[in-house]
């Protein structure tokens, strides 16, 4: 297992160097221009002002060059300076933006999870019953609806009509809590980005648990006389939850590029929207140091799924590779 | 009827609705085992005698229909409640399945497993480990070997000891065996078989369904014999091996090699598409005009130890 773990420790930094460089790539062929995101779009301005902060931001070398200079830097720690931001380190940027995002990735994950797992196990156990047939209809909806339509549903029936819960940002400006995160702002964006992944664990615990009940070891249970509720708890679920718990893992991925929209959609100032406005100002710096966290965590996650599936089978935990 | 048999089956019938028509697993199963009795059911695969185990232990799937009477000391299993039969499994009726490999839950530890399904048979807390412990130690096997250990990282030998002894944990009325030699080596077979020999000692019916002729011959007392979901010819174990008395009888035992080796011509029929008269009819070599148009009874042979469903023992 320690052999897996290595191996794909050893592989990291040369698929985050993929990922970089397909990054710069693409950004340095997008349409958006730097310059004019950093000037605003009505500004005039003249060739020589161009050339000026091109040159003042090393924009006026090759694209190469550039990536090369880039990579160099980034071996002394230096994630480089965001030119939409004015020149603030990066790594600044990204520190300060963090802590919101970790929140709301957090909470609906946890909320997914609990959720996911509650009403998973009790549509497997209560099978073609009106409450699987609830779970199964809202599951097929969710995975149906694009996440920035239930984002903005969500904001405009519950901020704008009922005004039950504030539509924007992390905490109310004008209240004594300062930047800080209170839990009625997390709402609305946490549940919504819940929304979009709770689809697939519920459906994977009812299915697999169903799957797993007509095994042979659960049958064999059953002929001992052991009882519903236990043979799903006891027999059925250990054995379904070894495949769930590496669908967190998997769906790392989904769930950050989820939280850019969800962000989006709630202004929560996180990395998400920090991602959007990166892309739409041809932000470099700022995009290629993001893109490597973002992929960073997917392999982690997938790492953690191979690893967590070890740990938990023990037929597998057994041989060790 | 003065004494109820232990287990008395009649007129079982077993179907699956399936999006192929209704597949007929059983037909008219009728037979009865009292304390200390084996009764050998032997069958091809997809005969429908796997179906039997279930049918008896009231597991079918949902799409099952079941028809007929299950009576175990008098009492009908087929009507009584999802909870009364709970206490039957295990407790009454106990399961020696098919793979005991395949059996035992990958992720749970041996001794873990076995005390859930011990303390399911209603032993408590010391005892339950103190009847395992016991049990197992009869089948030569310490419970340290295997309580620790997770049911991969036993030997094939050691996983059967594991089910034959959570089988006998309760000291059940009924021990069903399910293909217990399927997919073991020989000289496994050689102490399933001697395992098996010592249920009936212990004044436990034993039912073991098989495909395993040589097997069923060891293990005497009498034999079911099923074909194409009908119970064909049903007899002492001696006279079966002997003289079998139902065409299809003496077909499979020709077919032995070291009695010919003769292949029984054909294929066997489709449980989708019985025909309306004997479901052998079509291989058989003493067929008669009536053999297409009825089913024969479960006739009694005239050697006086059992019956037939043939019209040659009309």
């Amino acid at each position: 297992m320690l052999g897996v773990i290595v191996r794909r420790l050893a592989l990291l930094p040369l698929i985050l160097l993929g990922v970089a460089t397909l990054t710069f790539v693409i950004v340095a062929i997008s349409p958006f221009d730097p310059i004019r995101a950093y000037v605003g779009a009505e500004t005039p301005i003249s060739a020589e002002g161009r050339e000026e902060i091109a040159r003042a931001w090393g924009l006026d070398q090759s694209e190469p060059e550039r990536m090369i200079r880039w990579a160099g830097r980034l071996l002394q720690g230096d994630l480089g300076h965001s030119t939409m931001l004015e020149g603030r380190p990066v790594s600044e940027a990204l520190l300060e933006r963090a802590g919101p995002t970790l929140v709301l990735i957090g909470t609906s994950l946890a909320l997914v999870l609990v959720g996911g797992l509650i009403a998973g196990v009790l549509a497997a156990a209560f099978r073609d019953s009106w409450f699987d047939w609830l779970v199964r209809s809202v599951s097929h909806f969710n995975i149906a609806a694009p996440s920035f339509w239930v984002a903005l549903m969500a904001l405009y029936i519950f901020s704008v009509q009922l005004n039950w819960l504030p539509a924007a940002g992390t905490t109310d400006l004008r209240g004594e809590g300062g930047t800080g995160i209170d839990l009625k702002h997390l709402i609305l964006p946490a549940v919504t980005l819940a929304i979009t992944q709770q689809a697939w664990f519920t459906m994977y615990i009812r299915n697999t648990l169903l799957e797993v009940m007509r095994e042979d070891y659960v049958q064999y249970a059953t002929a001992q006389g052991i009882g519903r509720t236990a043979l799903l708890l006891r027999h059925a679920l250990p054995n379904a939850l070894i495949p769930f718990v590496t669908l967190i893992g998997v769906n790392m991925g989904e769930i950050i590029g989820g939280s850019i929209l969800i962000e989006t959609v709630f202004a929560w100032p996180g990395l998400g929207t920090l991602t959007r406005d990166a892309a739409l100002s041809a932000d470099l710096p700022l995009l290629i140091a993001i893109t490597i966290i973002g992929a960073f965590f997917v392999i982690m996650g997938n790492l953690f799924a191979d690893v967590s599936y070890r740990v938990l089978d023990p037929r597998i935990r057994e041989t060790g590779a | 009827m003065t004494h109820p048999h232990l287990l008395d089956v009649q007129g079982l019938n077993v179907g699956f609705r399936t999006k192929h028509g209704l597949v007929q697993a059983l037909s008219d199963a009728t037979f009865h085992v009292d304390p200390g009795e084996t009764l050998v059911i032997i069958g091809e695969s997809g005969s429908g005698k796997t179906v039997m185990a279930h049918a008896l232990m009231r597991m079918l799937p949902m799409n099952a229909s079941v028809s007929g009477s299950v009576r175990l000391s008098g009492s009908e299993l087929l009507s009584c409640s999802e909870r009364d039969m709970q206490r039957v499994r295990g407790r009454k009726m106990a399961l020696i399945p098919q793979g005991a490999g395949s059996a035992l839950n990958p992720v749970r530890k041996v001794g873990g497993l076995m005390l859930e399904m011990a303390r399911a048979r209603g032993l408590k807390g010391p005892e339950a480990r103190e009847r395992l412990e016991a049990v197992l130690g009869e089948l030569g096997l310490a419970w340290e070997a295997v309580a620790d250990r997770y049911p991969h990282q036993l030997s094939g030998g050691m996983q059967q000891r594991v089910v034959n002894a959570l089988a006998l944990v309760g000291n059940p009325d009924v021990v069903i065996a399910d293909e217990p030699t399927h997919g073991l080596d020989p000289d496994l077979v050689d102490t399933t078989a001697d395992q098996l020999r010592k249920i009936p000692e212990r004044d436990a019916a034993l039912l073991v369904i098989t495909h395993d002729l040589r097997l069923a011959q060891r293990l005497g007392g009498r034999v079911a014999l099923i074909y194409a979901s009908y119970v064909v010819e049903l007899r002492s174990s001696e006279a079966f091996f002997e003289r079998p008395a139902h065409p299809y009888g003496r077909a499979l035992l020709g077919a032995l090699p070291e009695r010919g080796g003769v292949a029984i011509p054909g294929l066997p029929v489709e449980l989708t598409q019985l025909p309306p008269g004997c479901a052998f009819a079509s291989r058989c070599t003493d067929r008669m005009d009536e053999c297409s148009q009825s089913v024969p009874a479960l006739l009694p042979v005239n050697d006086g130890a059992g019956s037939a469903r043939c019209f040659l023992h009309a």
